[in-house]
């Protein structure tokens, strides 16, 4: 047994010092400027991937040939992150409408790239339901779909696209003001291997924009996840209405939950038997009253009493 | 006893470093050297020089005594990045780390280099990564056109 690992760790050691003596001696020969583009491939696929998709196709990929192939590789894009800087609300009507049309594009773009291997998408600020058509046509592998505030995705759209996502585990939706209960519902029933769902939309905040809206309609976003989501293991649903007794629906349907995040859920009252089996069951609970700032998606916390 | 729980890293210009085994064996290729050759206790690294060396030994010592508490590694990481903006110093740092194989720290520093590319020109980028520009042009021409889709929506206008 032992022969083994000592012939399994070896070679692996070997390889890398190997490599690193050819950096050594390269780098001493010129001091303050080490050679960065002779990085093992996996490591420079380590930086530039946490530039995101925009800037690795806009600005890393043009620096050298080495990093161009590097952000040619599928596995490169098996992440896809769209963040922005979500300052298009700023920009002039027009400006607004062109710049999500290229981030689409963008967007489009990145997927081509992962050749079928995408398993975790953000898309934040642009997207359209033809966007998203596009991504179910070629990511079978897709596992982690998160999406904010894009408000041109209908749920209709959504609920179907889900259907082709077969290995699923993770549905996140911040500000998806489109999506209604009706088709979480559907998302929940179509994804049953769904572990971690998210669905943050401070209602308050919403209320502010869309006094119109009925309260009643909005409850129903708890009831679709205890009906339809029976082996959640992570659920956030900051800034909901849900209420003790749907909370109580959610942990009887749910046997599996271990992290619940209900921060500025006001309606709901931490106390008694609630409190006991919160505690009791769930491992990471973040609380009504628990800070927000870390969400930097959370407008401003004051809506909350102003649109009542 | 301190001494089964304690080894000895050699830099590649000959300094000692006495580490516990506990700290030392966050590093993947150390774990596999130590269980290699559990009658040693002098482990030469003949690639990390003993700055460097030094570095990445602060950095496992940190995390050992951070045990599981995530909220106090990070700040323990923003200790140890603080400061640490020597080009040579932070390729130094990103080989060893990919060398010795120790995740945390790897993730680290490419985070750091990461930081420092961000919204930054690929000209900006060649001169402080020390980068040629490589492309013939042709293939020059061949990228430009393929980004070009990232305007369209604005030319068109």
């Amino acid at each position: 047994m032992k022969r083994n690992k000592f012939e399994l760790g070896r070679p692996k050691i070997t390889r890398k010092s190997w490599e690193c003596v050819s950096y050594s001696s390269a780098s001493s020969s010129s001091a303050s400027r080490p050679p960065w583009v002779e990085l093992p491939r996996d490591v420079t696929a380590n930086i530039l991937h946490r530039l995101g998709a925009i800037e690795i196709l806009q600005s890393a990929q043009r620096v050298c040939t080495t990093w161009r192939s590097v952000c040619l590789e599928p596995a490169m894009w098996r992440v896809i992150d769209m963040r922005n800087r979500g300052d298009l609300h700023d920009m002039p009507y027009d400006l607004d409408i062109m710049c999500r049309h290229a981030l689409e594009i963008i967007c489009r773009h990145a997927v081509d790239r992962s050749q079928g291997q995408l398993i975790e998408i953000n898309i934040e600020y642009f997207g359209t339901d033809e966007l998203i058509h596009y991504i179910t046509e070629r990511s079978p592998l897709l596992k982690h779909l998160k999406l904010a505030n894009c408000y041109n995705i209908e749920g209709k759209e959504l609920s179907e696209a889900v259907k082709k996502f077969p290995q699923l585990e993770e549905v996140h939706l911040t500000y998806m003001t489109s999506i209604d209960a009706e088709y979480i519902e559907s998302i929940g029933r179509s994804c049953p291997m769904l572990k971690s769902f998210t669905c943050n939309y401070p209602w308050y905040n919403h209320n502010y924009f869309f006094p119109e809206d009925s309260e009643a309609e909005e409850m129903e976003y708890a009831q679709a996840v205890a009906k339809t989501m029976p082996n959640l293991r992570h659920l956030a649903l900051l800034g909901d209405k849900i209420t003790n007794e749907r909370l109580h629906a959610i942990l009887d349907n749910c046997p599996h939950l271990e992290s619940l995040d209900i921060r500025q859920c006001k309606n709901i009252d931490l106390v008694g038997d609630l409190e006991k089996r919160l505690s009791k069951q769930i491992k990471t609970l973040r609380r009504p009253s628990d800070s927000t700032a870390d969400c930097v998606w959370i407008v401003n916390d004051d809506y909350s009493y102003t649109s009542e | 006893m301190a001494e089964e729980n304690t080894i000895t890293l050699k830099s590649s210009d000959g300094k000692e470093f006495l580490i516990s085994k506990k700290a030392a064996t966050l590093s993947e290729t150390i774990k596999a050297m130590v269980e290699e050759d559990n009658s040693s206790s002098v482990f030469p690294l003949t690639v990390v020089d003993s700055k460097t060396l030094a570095d990445v030994i602060t950095f496992l010592n940190k995390h050992v005594d951070c045990g599981d508490d995530d909220d106090k590694k990070k700040s323990c990481d923003e200790e140890f990045m603080a400061g640490k903006d020597d080009m040579k110093d932070l390729f130094d740092l990103v080989v060893a780390a990919n060398y010795l194989d120790v995740k945390d720290l790897l993730d680290l520093i490419c985070g750091k280099i990461a930081d420092m590319m961000q919204g930054k020109s690929p000209e900006w980028v060649r001169k402080t990564f020390n980068i040629q520009n490589d492309f013939s042009p042709e293939e020059e021409a061949k990228v430009r056109e393929e980004y070009a889709w990232a305007h369209e929506g604005v030319e068109e206008d």
